[in-house]
């Protein structure tokens, strides 16, 4: 499939999942998973870092839009995005040669993929809930919603990536 | 020239991710209303911190005038008490029936004491900082006074702190009544007629007093007080008195210049008066205006 094809199809079907279904879980009142961020992280790795940019900077606000918080999600996924290239280059071993391919468990490998996916979603997480707190109270609350929302993301998304790599 | 494009080639990464994260930051300001309270309640907070270390301490040079006010104050009240012990007696003896004892308007007013701890009297627009806020149980709107006179009303209140629109401020308009021969303390006296008070912005002395008809006969040192017309302030409030006053060739009203009774480089103590039934009276007002 062609590779902008497929990206649009993985934007539309992440934001409609994250709005019309893991935003109404609410698990035990305060853990909701953020899958959305999942199109973040398996965006090709050789391309522009500007539009890596722009291109969080959309999927936040069209999930901003839908839950009512603009500017939130934006946030958190440009800051995401930003990140995102420095911690590759951190994971990745040096020699290798950067081809145009996406990142997931595959073409990563499980161990490498599980740092990565575990570093973005935790980044993601904390600037997203600091950014919705926007105070330093009930920190201790917050911790817990940060890790446990985390946790929650992390579950379902190794585990897509999981049937990706078992079903090809 | 190439320098310049060749940095914004190397860092233009940077200046999308600052552009796009600031626009990001602004949309949660401007249109999340807990975070724009949040925003603006530590702004709030920490302007009134370090006025309030500031006045603490000035306050130290106007102790003797402060303690001057105050004793002149307990004065006034320890007076008026006697008045209305000796009234509430001459009644008691009089009536038989102590029931039908009505109570002053004034006490439809409940009063709380606040200190300044930031003022100004020489902008266009004054505002006056008060160390009590909606903890205390000040609200917007409420009427703000001295032992000397009217000062103004609350505009904006955060937790521990409120903004008070002094009569030095010209969006502020009092309606007031001109009285001769009348302690201000009672509601003796000849009442002359009603206008309103507005600040032209210049001198923190004096006030200017609108919509008094030329026909009206006014002295110089009329006393100027509230009339009571207003849901802010209750009646008979000193405002001033009249300093001068002229006659123009072309306009039925007079101009009437007002010298304030308070002093507003020194205030330091005041009380916010909160009307009782403010919100049961305008609720009818409206109802009937519909």
């Amino acid at each position: 499939m062609n590779l902008i094809l497929q990206n649009i199809v993985r934007y539309l079907v992440l934001v409609l999942v994250q709005v019309l279904i893991l935003n109404n879980i609410h698990f035990l009142g305060f853990v909701n998973p953020y899958l959305y961020v999942l199109f973040i992280l398996a965006l090709p790795l050789n391309m522009s870092r500007s539009l890596l940019l722009v291109l969080a900077f959309v999927l936040g606000l069209s999930i901003d839009t839908f839950v009512g918080t603009p500017g939130v999600h934006a946030f958190a996924c440009v800051f995401v995005a930003f990140v995102r290239e420095p911690l590759l280059k951190l994971l990745l071993p040096r020699d290798d040669n950067h081809e145009l391919f996406t990142p997931s468990m595959r073409s990563l490998g499980e161990g490498v993929y599980l740092k990565y996916a575990v570093l973005m979603v935790f980044i993601h997480h904390i600037v997203l809930f600091l950014i919705e707190a926007f105070s330093f109270q009930h920190f201790g609350f917050l911790l817990l919603r940060i890790v446990a929302s985390s946790l929650f993301t992390l579950v379902l998304l190794l585990g897509i990536e999981r049937l990706k790599l078992h079903n090809r | 020239m190439k320098n310049l494009i060749r940095f914004f080639v190397n860092y233009g990464i940077y200046f999308l991710f600052i552009i796009l994260e600031i626009s990001a930051l602004l949309l949660v300001v401007n249109n999340n209303s807990f975070q724009q309270s949040v925003f603006w309640q530590s702004c709030n907070n920490v302007n009134g911190k370090v006025y309030a270390w500031n006045r603490s301490v000035w306050d130290y040079f106007s102790l003797k005038q402060v303690n001057k006010d105050l004793a002149v104050e307990n004065a006034e009240l320890r007076n008026k008490l006697a008045l209305y012990d000796n009234q509430y007696h001459s009644m008691l003896a009089d009536s038989l029936q102590p029931s039908v004892f009505v109570l002053s308007p004034e006490r439809e007013y409940s009063c709380l004491s606040a200190k300044v701890i930031n003022n100004s009297t020489n902008k266009l627009q004054n505002y006056i900082t008060l160390n009590k806020g909606q903890a205390d149980g000040v609200r917007r709107e409420m009427s703000v006074v001295n032992s000397q006179g009217v000062i103004g009303i609350v505009k904006a209140v955060s937790e521990r702190f409120s903004v008070v629109m002094p009569i030095l401020n010209p969006k502020l308009q009092v309606s007031c009544k001109i009285k001769r021969n009348g302690n201000t303390a009672n509601t003796l006296g000849q009442i002359k007629d009603i206008g309103s008070l507005v600040w032209d912005g210049t001198d923190y002395r004096f006030a200017d007093m609108l919509q008094v008809p030329r026909h009206v006969p006014i002295k110089k040192g009329d006393t100027v007080v509230t009339s009571g017309y207003s849901d802010y302030f209750p009646e008979g409030i000193l405002i001033g008195r009249i300093e001068e006053f002229t006659k123009a060739s072309d306009d039925n009203y007079y101009n009437i210049k007002v010298r304030l009774a308070v002093n507003f480089r020194t205030i330091s103590y005041v009380y916010v008066l909160e009307y009782r039934h403010r919100e049961e009276q305008q609720k009818l007002e409206q109802q009937v205006a519909k």
